[in-house]
């Protein structure tokens, strides 16, 4: 893995050199360019965050520097792009393949779609390490993987990616990547799809490799507390430009561009400024000991199935005008919890009663009389409306079935869309014609048009931009209130959590750890999982201390390290 | 809402689909006004070879005009294939959007229906019951849509397991639809694009195993059918070869034609065009 070192005066040149380069997208694309006159340059060693929205053009950038761009529908239209001195856009295939993997290491986004099901995870290594004519003894598998601070680095080269989580398996992505020993990393949004706790760590790593090993990293980030954790440098892309650059310190305590300005002023800030709602409301919601757990396949030889817990035991109360956070990581069992709670799931037992009358069993919210109450928003605005059907009938439909005249169901719909932000001439089109903030927010009105007392929202702001989640959040916090609703707001993210919830309930492995008022919450933690969980939130590090909020201890920090039991894969 | 090439469906290939179809229905619709009267009856010469003035796809050797029974055999032939698409499409869908929707023990012994179906080897079984039971055009019709409709089932239950999944359908649950509103309102129309493939290429296969139970001589001779064209041409082959060759062309352009539509068909309605993304 030894490489010549690069002669004298190149050491000090830009690694990557970017120079006015535009990127022309299809005819009949919504624009014309998707990068426009960028000139960017990393240097050896550092850092450079791409920060920008959905559509910015930040990802094809980046795949235009490890020659990546899909010839048939993008391709570079003007300007020059070196890699250590060569020009890049005048390589041919062959030439490319050499500098990928070898030179330029690449990791993606999705940790569960980047390696092969089929073949184990040192098969994958080692195809990296041979196809750049490098060794691939098991014992430097072993040790890259060790350096990935993966545990027993040999036996894990024996498993497969599925016995892996989602935290591993982005470590065997990215030792994939460094194998060959590459002067730049490009790193695609590679903690996106990850937990917070999970997302530090990996975020550690990639710190810890470039110090190890002198690796420039490319990251590309929509997240400006990721920015905050990891950047020398940052570059802000908008609708293919790049409109600022700069040390990061500077960006990011004196922004100069307007977009950067608002996409700063976007990112939720773990602090609790909610007004405590008036005492003495009533319950809505009571929950006591709700378990759900499913029942796996028998195995072949033992007579008993394998039982897999849900949830444990939770109980919640919900009073009218108040909003609690739900907030877990995957797998914690917070979606159960709300899918039970809207009637998608029956609970194997627990006591669930509804503004004080018993619910005994999921069909019991189905009748004409709880439907209306108990209403919910969804996730995904991209699958949460028929997009077969018109806004009208999306929103009218369900209310006409229950009776109410088509005359008061469209002023209903008139007057949700105008809450909501939207134009009642929207109502003929199809979701389509709609953008995911806008789909969310008919995805809001279609939840309201029932008049509900209890709104549960299953994370409705994770698959929205920044600055569009800030608006989404704003709508539903004003709604709320306005309508003294009970909400329950499942999230992964405590800074959204502080702003909309007056408590907050942390959920780990199917129970409540902790249930406290937002503020007293951030203060003091009670449990190591809530401390380790407030430390692992990108970009707080640096102001935890300023914000006098808990830290923990370093031995408590949540780890993803553990190889599940032999005995439960 | 990308228009990157030609539409799908304005690609030359099955453009050519379209006009042969389009020549095809004129056959139907037109067959009594350009060859009125029976086609079974002798009009001319016994074996006049094709291009012959007044016989453009010549005669047989008992003088009958092979022109009028092409003609004339587009409407067994399509008949049908209409008919046996129409059965299998209606069994095929209620049946699928059960299992998908329904789930657990309806969906267990739809299925296996469906599999039972599918393990018997479908032309045999056709022609069985078509020996067994007279061979009027309802029998053929039946005993082919036997054999066609688990194919439907398969690709509509798997649609609709995967839209069943999806957030607006549990957003129509959440809303107190009820259960049938909800599979035949809102999932039904998402899945029939996919459908409309389906039936385009059964047509196709319809119409083989038609010709070939007329090729049997096992069909109904109340109709001329292309298949039976072909099956009584093909003892006087070193002879009048026009006459299996043209209906066996005829068979193979009407074949060919719906499968190009419906590989069109396809790409139109696939999903990342159909979703209608920038």
């Amino acid at each position: 893995m030894t490489r010549q070192p690069p002669p004298i005066e190149r050491v000090n040149a830009p690694l990557v050199q970017i120079h006015d380069l535009d990127i022309a997208l299809p005819a009949d694309a919504d624009r014309a360019l998707a990068v426009e006159a960028a000139s960017l340059t990393i240097a050896r060693g550092e850092v450079l965050c791409i920060v920008g929205e959905s559509g910015s053009g930040k990802s094809v950038l980046a795949s235009a520097i490890a020659g990546l761009l899909p010839g048939d529908t993008l391709r570079v239209a003007r300007g020059s792009l070196h890699f250590d001195g060569q020009d890049v856009l005048a390589m041919r295939e062959p030439a490319l393949r050499r500098l990928r993997g070898a030179r330029i290491g690449y990791v993606f986004q999705e940790p569960m779609t980047a390696l092969n099901p089929l073949l184990t995870v040192g098969r994958q290594i080692a195809e990296a390490l041979t196809a750049h004519g490098l060794p691939a003894a098991p014992d430097q598998i072993a040790e890259l993987l060790a350096a990935m601070q993966l545990p027993e680095p040999r036996t894990l080269a024996r498993r497969y990616p599925h016995e892996l989580s989602g935290g591993q398996r982005q470590r065997v992505a990215i030792a994939i990547a460094v194998a060959c020993g590459p002067e730049l990393l490009i790193a695609d949004e590679p903690t996106t799809a990850l937990d917070v706790t999970t997302q530090a760590e990996i975020l550690k790593l990639i710190l810890d490799l470039r110090a190890q090993r002198g690796l420039s990293v490319l990251f590309i980030t929509h997240d400006f507390g990721v920015v905050r954790d990891i950047a020398d440098r940052v570059a802000v892309m908008q609708h293919g430009r790049i409109v600022e650059q700069g040390p990061a310190a500077a960006l990011l305590g004196q922004p100069r561009h307007d977009y950067t300005r608002r996409l700063l002023a976007a990112v939720p800030r773990l602090q609790a400024d909610r007004p405590a709602p008036a005492p003495g409301r009533p319950v809505v919601l009571a929950l006591d000991g709700i378990e759900k757990h499913y029942a796996g396949r028998r195995h072949v030889l033992s007579r008993q199935r394998k039982i897999t817990h849900a949830l444990h035991g939770v109980d919640l109360n919900l009073r009218a005008g108040e909003t609690v956070a739900l907030v877990g990581e995957s797998g914690s069992g917070k979606s159960t919890l709300g899918q039970i709670i809207v009637g998608l799931l029956d609970r194997n037992a627990g006591g669930f009663a509804l503004e004080g009358e018993a619910i005994h069993q999921a069909r019991d919210l189905f009748s004409p009389r709880w439907r209306p109450a108990v209403q919910m928003v969804f996730q995904d605005p991209q699958s949460s409306l028929n997009p077969r059907h018109t806004i009208r009938r999306i929103l009218t439909e369900p209310v006409l079935l229950q009776g109410v005249p088509r005359a008061e169901a469209e002023a209903r719909m008139a007057d949700l869309l105008v809450r909501v932000g939207l134009e009642p001439s929207v109502a003929d089109r199809r979701p389509h014609a709609f953008s995911g903030g806008q789909r969310q927010r008919i995805g809001l009105a279609r939840a309201l048009m029932m008049r509900p007392r209890l709104l549960v929202a299953d994370e409705p702001v994770s698959a929205l931009d920044v600055s569009v989640q800030a608006q989404v959040l704003q709508l539903l916090d004003e709604l709320q209130r306005e309508l003294g609703l009970a909400m329950l707001f499942i999230t992964h993210d405590l800074r959204v959590a502080a702003q909309v919830a007056d408590r907050i309930a942390v959920m780990q492995h199917g129970r409540i750890l902790e249930e406290a008022a937002t503020a007293a919450l951030l203060r003091a933690p009670r449990s190591d999982y809530t401390r380790a969980l407030l430390a692992a939130i990108p970009g707080e590090r640096a102001h935890a201390h300023a914000h006098g909020l808990a830290r923990p201890p370093a031995s408590t920090s949540a780890s993803s390290l553990r190889i599940p039991d032999a005995s439960t894969v | 809402m990308s228009r990157r090439s030609a539409h799908p469906l304005l690609r030359p290939l099955v453009l050519f689909g379209f006009a042969v179809l389009a020549l095809l229905l004129c056959c139907v619709v037109l067959a009594d006004w350009l060859y009125p009267g029976n086609p079974w009856r002798m009009v001319a010469q016994p074996n006049l070879p094709p291009l012959s003035p007044g016989f453009p796809a010549g005669t047989d050797m008992l003088g009958r005009d092979l022109a009028a029974g092409l003609v004339h055999g587009s409407r067994a032939t399509l008949a049908v294939a209409f008919s046996v698409v129409a059965i299998a499409i209606g069994v095929g869908v209620l049946l699928g959007l059960a299992a998908g929707y329904l789930g657990g023990r309806v969906d267990a012994s739809i299925m296996l229906a469906t599999e039972f179906f599918q393990s018997i080897p479908g032309l045999l079984l056709t022609i069985i019951i078509v020996a067994i039971l007279s061979a009027t055009p309802a029998h053929i019709v039946f005993s082919i849509a036997l054999i066609a409709w688990p194919p439907i089932v398969r690709v509509v239950r798997a649609e609709v397991l995967t839209l069943r999944a999806l957030d607006w359908v549990r957003a129509a649950r959440v809303s107190g639809l009820s259960t049938a509103r909800i599979a035949l309102l809102h999932v039904l129309p998402n899945v029939l694009p996919q459908v409309m493939v389906q039936a385009s290429l059964m047509l196709a296969g319809a119409i083989m195993i038609e010709s070939a139970i007329s090729f049997l001589g096992l069909g109904s001779r109340d109709f001329i059918s292309w298949g039976f064209l072909l099956g009584s041409g093909r003892t006087s082959f070193q002879v009048n070869w026009w006459l299996s060759t043209l209906p066996g062309l005829a068979i193979f352009f009407t074949v060919l034609a719906f499968n190009l539509i419906g590989d069109g068909l396809e790409r139109w309605l696939h999903p990342k065009s159909a979703r209608g993304h920038a």
